[in-house]
């Protein structure tokens, strides 16, 4: 009989800084663990200046996720498979299953799930169909595409401010829309955004389709106060309206919410599936940050320590 | 022969880190920066229908083919390279 590979202790899926922290702690715990990611940094990699990553006055998002990535590479023992997705969590006799988008599966002891979030995506008539053509999601890659044009930002959050704020250098003129009647970001940062030359808030309105032909031409928005439906022409539609969290390959397997994040205990992290774990944000922590991350995926991780020792006695 | 040409912006992180990745693979590449250069961005946008960075574009056996966004699978497929 062909011998079986031994299981992982953990699998940790997810390469930023949740991912990373749970795989230094994993490593310099001798946890025999494999860490999946499609890539490291997560949602701040787009982020050209990131300030309060804890001992660091100033790093840009690639800076820190090759220092993840570096920081993860120097651990003995970790074995990392990247570029490479987690797709489905499978319940076993001895453990569980990981199968990737490479066809590959893999076993494990414990799973700690810190896959983060993806942008929402803009949910109305032309959202998709012009994906890259007008309607982005990146502002400090896109926004020099832009110059000379019209844009338009969907969100007022942080995310939100801090892409009017990258396209303030291009855009010919700038609209932030938001169905709330003031922007929910930092108050220094919408200050700054509304006191912008050219900038124009338009409040208490929902998008409703986004419209054009080989590109953005426009946008139609419904003024939440009146009932009327209005047009907009602008040629570039930056969406940040927040994040949905990569918690499919664990849906009914582990509670989710109903914002599809995954539910877990504290201080364990531990999920409503015993031996499978998460942090950052595909959980239902409420504060988005990558210092909270961290933090939270250790504690992750010294739990499933608990857990997989108990097991091996 | 391959030839790969990089359109970036000066901001773009994910730019950052597909100079690197070409780097540690070993693949020669030029970069063309768009962040101020109206034309070529223009050009580059025309030539893939998409608004992103970085863009690839990939010459070989005398074919150009493009990818919009830092998708480490895609690119290894166009260079032929293994991931």
């Amino acid at each position: 009989m062909k011998n079986m590979p031994k299981p992982y202790d953990l699998i940790i899926i997810g390469g930023g800084p949740a991912g990373a922290a749970a795989g230094v702690y994993a490593a310099r715990k001798r946890l025999n663990t494999l860490l999946i990611t499609d890539g490291f940094g997560g949602a701040s990699v787009a982020s050209a200046k990131i300030e309060n990553w804890i001992g660091t006055k100033e790093i840009s998002g690639a800076e820190l996720a090759i220092a993840l990535e570096e920081h993860l590479r120097a651990q003995t023992g970790l074995v990392i498979r990247e570029p490479e997705k987690a797709v489905a969590v499978k319940k076993t006799a001895g453990g569980f299953i990981v199968e990737t988008d490479k066809k590959k599966s893999y076993e494990s002891l414990a799973v700690l799930v810190a896959a983060g979030g993806r942008h929402r995506r803009l949910n109305v008539p032309g959202g998709e169909e012009f994906d890259g053509r007008g309607v982005a999601y990146c502002s400090t890659c896109d926004a020099p595409i832009f110059r000379g044009k019209k844009v338009a930002v969907v969100g007022s959050g942080n995310a939100g401010l801090e892409a009017a704020l990258d396209l303030s250098h291009y855009a010919s003129a700038l609209y932030l829309i938001d169905i709330v009647d003031k922007p929910t970001g930092d108050k220094q940062t919408a200050e700054k955004v509304m006191g912008l030359p050219g900038f124009s808030f338009l409040s208490r309105v929902g998008i409703t389709a986004i419209t054009g032909d080989n590109w953005v031409k426009g946008l139609k928005f419904k003024d939440l106060n009146t009932g009327e439906v209005k047009e907009l022409a602008v040629e570039g539609v930056f969406v940040a309206i927040g994040s949905v969290p990569n918690s499919e390959m664990v849906r009914g397997l582990c509670e989710l919410n109903a914002r599809g994040e995954i539910v877990v205990s504290r201080p364990s992290y531990a999920t409503t599936e015993p031996g499978i774990f998460a942090a950052g944000d595909v959980t239902d922590e409420p504060f988005r940050q990558n210092n909270i991350a961290a933090g939270d995926a250790i504690k992750a991780v010294l739990s499933a320590c608990v857990y997989i020792n108990q097991i091996n006695k | 022969m391959v030839k790969v040409t990089m359109y970036t912006t000066i901001t773009c992180q994910y730019c950052i880190l597909a100079k690197r990745y070409l780097e540690q693979k070993g693949i020669e590449f030029s970069e063309v920066d768009i962040t101020h250069d109206l034309v070529k961005s223009d050009e580059i946008v025309k030539k893939t229908g998409q608004n992103r960075t970085p863009v690839f574009v990939v010459e070989k056996d005398g074919q150009e083919s493009y990818l919009a966004g830092f998708d480490k699978a895609k690119l290894d497929e166009m260079l032929g390279l293994n991931s």
